[in-house]
C-alpha cells in the first residue's frame, strides 16, 4: 500500500473509524473499497455483505469462487470468532474458497490474502504473519495497485458522504451490497 | 529368547573390584541394605546393553540427567575404568558383550566387543549393530517391559495425580515424544515470531513518524499553493516548467520595458533544477532593477538630498553656535565694559597705585628716623631732654611725645595708605581677569565666525555659485532640497508602476518554490514507498515467511507427536488392558474394584496424554488410593506389558527394583504369586532390601533360584557378594 493511500485511508479512519476499535463504519468503508478493488480486477459475482455472513464473495475469470473475511487493523495479530468461522463454513458448501484479508494500517504493508482451508483456521487473537504461508501472493499482488487507485479516486465522495456514497457506487458498478 | 546366563562387574559404579554373578536359573533374587550395590547390578547389565542411551535426558530416567557434580557417574570413583561383560544366551547361540569406559578419556575411552560363540569378535560399531540386531529391543522398550526401575514407582506413589501423566507416560515408554514436545515448548518459535515482527513493527512506527511530518509539511505547502491559486491537478512537474517558461518571457518583457538587455536564462530541465533557476531569475530582476535609468537617478537624487540636509544641518548648527558666543560677549561687555573701558580702568588703578607707592616711600624715611629716636631715647637719652625732633617744639617728657606722635601722626597715615594699596592691588587683579575673559570671548567668536564662513563656502562649492553675505545659505538650501524631492516624486511614480511588473515575476517564483516543496516533498513520501522494493525489505519479508512457514509446521509437528504418543498409549493399553486389571485386582485385592480400566486422552490444557482410571462404576480412584494401591497400579502396568509382549519379546528377562515399597503383608505376598506365574515364561532378578520380600520370594517362588546377598559396601572394595542356591 503506498504512503499516500495509507494517509487517505488514516483520514477517513479519523473521521470515520471508532477509536481503538475496528469497529465502526470505517471498516465497513474499507471493506467496499475492497470490494471495489476486486471488482477493477475483473472479479465478477461480488457480493458485499454490511452485516451478516461473510464479507465478501468473488468469483475469477477462471470461475474460482472466494469467501473473503475481512479485517482492518492497527495491531500485529487479528481476532478471528467463531461466527467467521461458521460464516466461512457456510460458503464452503457453494463452493467458496475461505479467504481472510488483512490489512494492517501502518507503512510498509500491503493486503494480506491468505487462504483458509476449513478445519485449520484458528479462532480467537492469531498473529497476523501466522496467515504468511497461506498467502495468495499473486492475487494480493494484483490487488495492491488497484487498492491504491480506488482509494485515490473515492476518497473525495467517502470523506464527504461517507458510506452511503460507497454503497451507491457499488451498485452502478454491479455490486450486491448487502446490509441486512 | 535371549537371557542372562552371567555378569562380570568391574569398576562400574558401587562397584570397584570384579565381581562375577550368576543369572542362569529362573529366579535371581538381590538382596541387601541400602547402597551396598544392588542397584548397580541391574544398572550394569542396562548399561552394558545400552551404553550411553541408558544416561542422560534421552533416557528418560530422572536420576540419570544432570551434569557436572550432578551427573551420573558411570566410573567408580576409586576406579580408573568401568567394564561391565555379559554372557548371554539364545536358543541356538551363546555370545558375551563388553562394554568398558575409561576415566576422563570421553568417546576415545569408550568401547564395546561382541564375542561370538565361534570364537568371532565384533566391536565399535560394528558391535554396537550386532547388539541391536540380537537385542531387537530399543532402550525405550527395554525400560517399559523389562527393567522396572525403583523411581518409576517411586514417582508414580509420589507424584502429584495431575503429575501422574508424565509417570505413566515414562511407564509405557512414551519419553521420546515427551522430550521432543518439551523441546518443541521450549524453543518457543511463537515468541520468536512475534518478537520478530514486534522488531520491524517498532520501525513501521518510526516510519509513521516519518510520513507524519512529510504528510503534514506537505499538506501544508498544498494548501500555501491552492492559496495560489493553484488546483491539485496543477501541482506537478509540468506546471512548474510552464510557470518557468512564463518566468524567462516576463523578464524579457521587464527589461525590454526598462531598455536594458537581459541575460540569456534556459528554464531547468527538471523540477529538481528549480532552485538555482529561481536564483537566477531573482538575480536578473536585481540587476535589471538596479541599472534601469529611474532607480539610478533615484539613488543620485537621493545621494544629493543627503548631503544637502547634511550641509544645511552644519551651516544652522554653525550659525546658531556663532549667535550663542555673541550673545556671551554682549552680556559680559554690558556687565564689565568693553575692552577700551576695562583697560582704562585698569590703567587708573595703576596709577592710584603708584601714587600711594610713592607717598609711602615719602613717608617711609621720616618714619624710620623718630623710631631710631624712640630707641635712643629708651635706652640712653636723659629724661630731661625736652625739644621734640620732629615738631620743634619744647615738650615736657619727650619720650612719651614721640611715641604719641608716632602712633597718631605716623603709624595711622601708613597702615591706612598700605590698606589702600592692598585694595588697589585686588582691583588691578580683577581687572587682569576681566581683561583676559574678553579676550577668550572675543576669540571664541571670531572661532565659530571662521567656522561659520567654512560652512556657507563648503554649501557654495557644492551649489557651484557665489555666496554673498547677504545670502541665507540655508533657505538656498531648502529650496534645492525641496525641488530633490519633486524630483524623487516623480521617480518614485515612475518606478511603482514598474514595480507591480516585477512583483509578478517574483510572485511566479515563490509558486515555482511551492510547487518545488511540494514534488520535493511528495518525492521524498515516495522514497518510503521504494523501501518495499529494497532488498533488506525483501530479505525481511522472506525471513518472515520463513519463520511463520517454521511455526506452521512446528505446530503440525507438534500436532502429530501429540497424535502418535496418544495412539502409542491406546495401543499398549489395549494391548495390556486385560492383564493390567487383572494384576491390579490381584494385588491388591480390593474388593470395591472389579475392574480397572485406563483410558488415555488429549490434556486440554497441554495437549500431551492425559490418562483417568476408573473403577467398574466409571468412577476415578486415583485421588483415593493409597500409597500401595498406587505401587500396585504402577507394577501392575509395568508387569501387564511384560507380560503382553511376552513370547514375541526377544528378551527372555526381567529386572525389578525395589518393587515392594509401599506394599502391605498381603499385596507382597500376592505380588510373589504373581512373580511365580510370570517366572514360567521369563527369568526374573529381583532386587530388595525389604527382608519380608525376600523371605517370601525364598518361601514361595517354586523355580530354582539364586539368592546373593549383597553386604559389607567398601568405597575401595566395592560390595561382599555371597551366593546361596
Amino acid at each position: 500500500m503506498k504512503v499516500e493511500t495509507l494517509g487517505l485511508l488514516q483520514k477517513l479512519q479519523k473521521k470515520f473509524g471508532v477509536k481503538g476499535t475496528t469497529s465502526g463504519p470505517f471498516g465497513k468503508i474499507v471493506q467496499k473499497l475492497l470490494a471495489l478493488s476486486f471488482h477493477e480486477m475483473g472479479f465478477t459475482n461480488i457480493v458485499e455483505r454490511g452485516v451478516q455472513g461473510v464479507d465478501i464473495d468473488i468469483t475469477s475469470e477462471s470461475n474460482q469462487k472466494f469467501a473473503v473475511e475481512v479485517k482492518t487493523t492497527e495491531k500485529l495479530s487479528i481476532t478471528i470468532s467463531p461466527d467467521n468461522v461458521q460464516a466461512l463454513r457456510d460458503r464452503t458448501h457453494d463452493g467458496y474458497q475461505p479467504v481472510i484479508a488483512v490489512l494492517r494500517l501502518v507503512p510498509l504493508e500491503n493486503w494480506i490474502l491468505a487462504k483458509a482451508p476449513i478445519g485449520e483456521i484458528p479462532t480467537g487473537k492469531i498473529l497476523i504473519d501466522s496467515l504468511r504461508p497461506n498467502r495468495m501472493k499473486d492475487l494480493e499482488s494484483k490487488l495492491c495497485p488497484k487498492f491504491d487507485f480506488v482509494v485515490r479516486k473515492h476518497f473525495n465522495g467517502v470523506l464527504n458522504r461517507g458510506e452511503q456514497y460507497l454503497k451507491k457506487h457499488l451498485r452502478e458498478v454491479g455490486i450486491m451490497a448487502q446490509d441486512h | 529368547m535371549l537371557k542372562i546366563k552371567k555378569a562380570e562387574v568391574e569398576g562400574f559404579r558401587g562397584f570397584t573390584q570384579k565381581k562375577s554373578i550368576d543369572f542362569n536359573n529362573p529366579v535371581i533374587l538381590l538382596h541387601g541394605g541400602n547402597h551396598q550395590g544392588k542397584s548397580s547390578v541391574l544398572n550394569a547389565i542396562e548399561w552394558c546393553l545400552y551404553g550411553d542411551k541408558c544416561i542422560g535426558e534421552r533416557s528418560g530416567i530422572r536420576e540419570r540427567v544432570g551434569k557436572g557434580d550432578m551427573a551420573w557417574r558411570v566410573v567408580n570413583d576409586n576406579s580408573e575404568k568401568a567394564q561391565v561383560k555379559l554372557v548371554m544366551e539364545g536358543e541356538q547361540e551363546e555370545f558375551s558383550v563388553v562394554r568398558t569406559e575409561v576415566k576422563g578419556k570421553g568417546k576415545k575411552g569408550k568401547s564395546i566387543k561382541i564375542y561370538s560363540q565361534d570364537g568371532t569378535e565384533k566391536k565399535a560399531d560394528e558391535a554396537d549393530q550386532e547388539i541391536a540386531r540380537l537385542l531387537r529391543v530399543s532402550f525405550k522398550d527395554f525400560a517399559t517391559t523389562v527393567y522396572q526401575h525403583q523411581e518409576t514407582i517411586h514417582d508414580f506413589v509420589m507424584q502429584k495425580p495431575s503429575e501422574q501423566s508424565d509417570v505413566m507416560d515414562r511407564l509405557l515408554g512414551l519419553s521420546d515424544y515427551r522430550n521432543i514436545l518439551d523441546g518443541i515448548k521450549k524453543s518457543d518459535v511463537l515468541k520468536f515470531q512475534k518478537e520478530l515482527t514486534e522488531e520491524f513493527d517498532k520501525f513501521q512506527i518510526s516510519v509513521q513518524r516519518t510520513i507524519y511530518i512529510r504528510q503534514k509539511d506537505l499538506d501544508d505547502k498544498r494548501r500555501k499553493a491552492k492559496e495560489k491559486g493553484l488546483s491539485e491537478e496543477e501541482l506537478n512537474e509540468n506546471k512548474l516548467l510552464e510557470l518557468a517558461k512564463s518566468t524567462i518571457k516576463s523578464i524579457s518583457n521587464f527589461a525590454r520595458l526598462l531598455g536594458l538587455k537581459t541575460t540569456m536564462i534556459s528554464p531547468p530541465s527538471d523540477w529538481e533544477n528549480t532552485e538555482s533557476f529561481i536564483n537566477e531569475i531573482k538575480k536578473e530582476c536585481s540587476r535589471l532593477w538596479a541599472e534601469s535609468p529611474e532607480m539610478k537617478e533615484q539613488s543620485e537624487k537621493q545621494k544629493k538630498r543627503s548631503e544637502m540636509v547634511l550641509f544645511k544641518t552644519q551651516y544652522e548648527t554653525q550659525y546658531l553656535n556663532l549667535k550663542s558666543k555673541r550673545k556671551k560677549l554682549r552680556d559680559f561687555e554690558r556687565e564689565n565694559g568693553n575692552k577700551d573701558e576695562i583697560d582704562n580702568k585698569l590703567k587708573k588703578v595703576v596709577e592710584e597705585i603708584e601714587t600711594i607707592d610713592e607717598e609711602i616711600k615719602r613717608i617711609s624715611p621720616k618714619a624710620k628716623l623718630i623710631e631710631e629716636g624712640i630707641s635712643i631715647l629708651e635706652s640712653a637719652a636723659p629724661s630731661n631732654a625736652e625739644i621734640c625732633p620732629l615738631c620743634g617744639e619744647k615738650v615736657s617728657n619727650l619720650l612719651e611725645h614721640l611715641r604719641k606722635e608716632w602712633e597718631e601722626k605716623i603709624k595711622a597715615k601708613v597702615q591706612e595708605l598700605k590698606k589702600r594699596q592692598t585694595e588697589l592691588y585686588k582691583k588691578k587683579t580683577d581687572f587682569e581677569s576681566l581683561n583676559r575673559e574678553h579676550v577668550s570671548l572675543d576669540e571664541d567668536t571670531q572661532r565659530e565666525k571662521e567656522r561659520l564662513k567654512e560652512a556657507i563656502n563648503n554649501i557654495a562649492e557644492f551649489l557651484h555659485k557665489e555666496l554673498g553675505v547677504r545670502d541665507d545659505p540655508a533657505a538656498i538650501l531648502s529650496i534645492e532640497i525641496k525641488s530633490i524631492d519633486s524630483r524623487l516624486k516623480e521617480i518614485e511614480d515612475a518606478i511603482k508602476s514598474k514595480q507591480s511588473k516585477i512583483d509578478a515575476i517574483l510572485e511566479k517564483t515563490n509558486i515555482m518554490n511551492l510547487l518545488y516543496d511540494v514534488l520535493l516533498l511528495k518525492g521524498k513520501l515516495e522514497e518510503i514507498n521504494q523501501i518495499q522494493k529494497t532488498d533488506e525489505y525483501q530479505t525481511q519479508e522472506k525471513i518472515r515467511t520463513d519463520v511463520s512457514n517454521l511455526v506452521r509446521d512446528v505446530k503440525k509437528l507438534s500436532k502429530i507427536i501429540k497424535s502418535c504418543m496418544l495412539k502409542e498409549a491406546e495401543e499398549k493399553i489395549d494391548s495390556a488392558r486385560s492383564a493390567i486389571d487383572y494384576y491390579f485386582r490381584r494385588i491388591t485385592n480390593n474388593p470395591a474394584f472389579q475392574t480397572l480400566n485406563i483410558k488415555v486422552e488429549e490434556d486440554k490444557r497441554t495437549g500431551g496424554n492425559f490418562y483417568v482410571f476408573e473403577d467398574q462404576d466409571g468412577k476415578r480412584p486415583v485421588p483415593v488410593l493409597s500409597q500401595g494401591d498406587l505401587n500396585s497400579l504402577a507394577m501392575s502396568i509395568f508387569l501387564g506389558l511384560a507380560k503382553t509382549s511376552g513370547d514375541s519379546h526377544p528378551l527372555g528377562f526381567i529386572l525389578m527394583d525395589d518393587s515392594s515399597q509401599s506394599l502391605d503383608s498381603q499385596q507382597k505376598t500376592r505380588l510373589v504369586e504373581i512373580l511365580n506365574e510370570l517366572s514360567d515364561i521369563k527369568n526374573i532378578t529381583v532386587s530388595t532390601m525389604d527382608t519380608e520380600m525376600q523371605q517370601l520370594l525364598k518361601d514361595n517362588i517354586t523355580k530354582v533360584k539364586t539368592i546373593y546377598s549383597l553386604s559389607d559396601w567398601a568405597p575401595d572394595s566395592g560390595p561382599k557378594i555371597s551366593k546361596e542356591t
